[in-house]
């Protein structure tokens, strides 16, 4: 039997709902608890669920959850043995697990030579190719300059992609059409990319039409055992943000699963990769599959896999980490059921989807038979306007798709969050289009048929008016009460200034008063 | 008390009189239906009409009603009469005249691309303001010539404050 260490307190480098998720798996684990804090996040969950927590600085995450130094003093001084990056932030930091390393301290996720193998998109493809692994046309190296870029993407042929070298998650990542919008977009998704990785390298690649975007969680130990968990369905996207994911896919078949899972399997192995990932693919309507990309870090839509094969994957990476086997073979795994996650954003989609931060003034979270909320925000707490709008993922699990539709429609409207926009409205128009109901989806899904068609309201006209009125009418009521203090204060003899205190007061002003008074 | 009830563009004859404490009789269009109403959680309504439950989010954004019920935004403007005829009278005003351009939403300046005396056309793009980490152009609503800057690059403003004057 090998030898392992064994943490016992762990530092997460990290925020909002995802801290919470990783610190439940040390909860469960025995292992205690460390976080860090922005200025902006004094009263953010993950502080108060911690055993132990440091302020690191600014709100700004460059002064913060960016800040390697200050993260791995903090570890050392609370004596840490592991930090977990989460995902986002130095999760993909290779300069970050150096410096893990030359103070002691394990990094939770893969080994720096794999991570600089696979991190990079262009070093990544490389392997690929060299290990028989299919990928999409176009890609090469950095774009030099805007005519550079021109010139590559005139060779490929339009629409292309314009992705950061250093990016995931839809940041910086584009979709052109045209050598125009090419012009235009050029600096601003540039800027994008500078802005959320520090590096605004950029590359080119063919852009497939109507893809699918499936893609294979793995899990390697530091043995060299290896297990694909199988796939999740992410093409439900919008500007190439993924918003709801689903396992099974409908887009493939169980040959292709498996063979896909292999590829996974393949891929990782080339780079003597050493914990959970993700392995990304593209799928096209005739289910030859691309590789796209690897993630070597904890995926925000993990729980999706969770659901439909009973593991923990925190739980799992955790344990790779500390150097033990994987306890469970290829074999033992199965997907069962069907399991659909939506990313509850703070964005208002009556609003072309604005991000929406500030105070909760209500929370109600869905629950039931079947639904898991991983959320980062409660009731009376700030969604502040530096980090991810992403506040809270609703998860469901039930017996075939067509269940597990009908328990998210229900969870969905369960969950009231007020005080903010959310994209919960949203999510209910996805999950009553025909075309998601019968799995004709694809990555453009969300942008050429959802947003784009008016969708019918199930509401109820007649109640929404009825609600209204009655509003109004109280609020007129509330108003002439007002009103009557307002003219006592006045009959009184005071000055027009004691008048205008007052009536701050009330907490009403002069437009009002006047309005109802004429 | 009467109202005029406005939602998609389309105007509803509303009366709304309180019948016992948190009913009320709802007549919209010769339609009666009572309401018995319960504000529930913070702007969260809970409405019985006619035996059937409903929930209601009510909030109110520059005088128009936002009501969400399963999952669906309803705007809808109520006037009574005499709203109606004064806003009838000024009329429907475009971009004209002065355009104070004012930030919908908190966030950071990262690029303010006009001065004062600028020139501009309709859509031109003003400046870029990021909240949550998306960049957002700031267009101009107009052709104009930039009369005020209030803001510079490397600021962090708040939701409703003013940015430009384009004239």
């Amino acid at each position: 039997m090998t030898n392992y260490k064994k943490f016992k307190k762990v530092l997460i480098a990290n925020r909002g709902e995802i801290a919470i998720r990783i610190a439940r798996a040390c909860r469960e684990m025995g292992i205690k608890v460390v976080t860090v804090y922005s200025d902006a996040d004094r009263n953010a969950l993950h502080v108060r669920y911690a055993d132990e927590a440091y302020h690191i600085g600014g709100s700004v995450a460059n002064e913060s959850y960016l800040v390697i130094d200050k993260i791995i003093q903090v570890a050392v001084k609370s004596g840490c043995d592991a930090i977990h990056p989460g995902y986002g932030f130095l999760a993909e930091n290779s300069e970050f697990v150096t410096a893990c390393e030359s103070n002691n301290i394990t990094f939770i996720g893969p080994n720096k030579e794999s991570m600089y193998i696979l991190g990079d998109k262009t070093r990544a493809r490389q392997r690929m190719m060299e290990a028989g692994v299919p990928v999409v046309p176009g890609m090469k190296d950095p774009v030099k300059d805007l005519n550079d870029a021109l010139a590559r993407a005139k060779e490929i042929g339009y629409p292309i992609m314009f992705k950061a070298s250093a990016g995931g998650g839809g940041k910086g990542m584009r979709l052109i059409n045209d050598e125009e919008e090419f012009k235009t977009s050029y600096d601003l998704a540039k800027g994008e990319a500078l802005n959320a990785f520090g590096d605004d390298r950029m590359y080119i690649e063919k852009a497939i039409i109507n893809p699918r975007h499936v893609e294979i969680q793995i899990a390697r130990d530091k043995h060299g055992n290896a297990i694909h968990m199988f796939e999740r369905e992410c093409s439900i996207q919008r500007r190439h943000q993924k918003v709801i994911e689903e396992s099974p896919s409908m887009a493939i078949n169980d040959e292709v699963r498996h063979k896909m899972g292999e590829a996974a399997i393949k891929a990782v192995e080339a780079s003597n990769y050493d914990s959970v990932g993700t392995v990304e693919f593209l799928v096209d309507k005739d289910m030859n599959f691309y590789f796209l990309e690897v993630n070597t870090r904890l995926q925000v839509e993990h729980p999706v896999t969770e659901m439909v094969t009973g593991l923990d994957i925190v739980k799992i990476q955790i344990g790779i980490a500390e150097g033990k086997p994987l306890t469970h073979r290829q074999e033992d795994i199965h997907q069962v059921g069907h399991a659909i996650e939506c990313r509850i954003y703070a964005e208002d989609p009556d609003k072309n989807f604005m991000p929406s931060p500030g105070l909760i003034t209500g929370l109600r979270l869905p629950g039931g038979p079947g639904v898991r909320v991983d959320s980062g925000v409660y009731s009376r707490g700030e969604v502040p306007i530096y980090y991810d709008p992403m506040v809270s993922k609703l998860i469901v699990w039930a017996k075939n798709r067509e269940t597990a539709v009908e328990r998210m429609k229900r969870a969905l409207s369960e969950y009231v969050v007020k005080g903010i926009k959310t994209t919960i409205p949203f999510h209910q128009k996805v999950l009553r289009n025909e075309n998601f109901l019968k799995g004709n989806i694809s990555t453009d899904f969300v942008d050429k048929e959802v947003l784009v068609e008016v969708q019918p309201r199930e509401g109820s006209k007649e109640v929404a008016i009825a609600a209204a009125a009655i509003k109004e009418y109280l609020r007129e009521r509330e108003l002439e009460n007002k009103l009557v203090e307002f003219t006592e204060v006045c009959a009184s003899g005071s000055a027009w200034k004691e008048a205008g205190r007052k009536a701050a007061m009330f907490g009403t002003n002069f437009g009002d008063i006047y309005r109802y008074s004429t | 008390m009467s109202y005029i009830a406005k939602l998609d563009n389309v105007e509803y004859k509303v009366d709304v009189k309180e019948i016992d404490t948190d009913k009320f009789e709802v007549v919209i269009d010769e339609k009666s239906y009572i309401v018995d109403t319960q504000l529930t959680e913070s702007s969260v309504y809970s409405l019985i009409i006619n035996g059937e439950s409903f929930e209601t989010d009510v909030d109110s954004r520059n005088g128009v009603y936002e009501i969400i019920t399963e999952g669906d935004l309803f705007k809808i403007e109520v006037m009574d009469e005499l709203k109606k005829k004064m806003l009838e009278r000024r009329g429907g005003g475009a971009a004209e005249g002065k355009q104070v351009i004012k930030s919908e939403m908190p966030g950071a300046i990262i690029d303010v691309k006009v001065a004062v005396g600028d020139e501009v056309k309709e859509g031109d793009v003003l400046l870029i303001l990021e909240a949550m980490k998306m960049q957002n152009e700031i267009k101009s609503p107009k052709d104009g010539e930039v009369k005020e800057v209030f803001v510079k690059a490397g600021e962090n403003i708040e939701a409703d404050a003013k940015m430009v004057v384009v004239e």
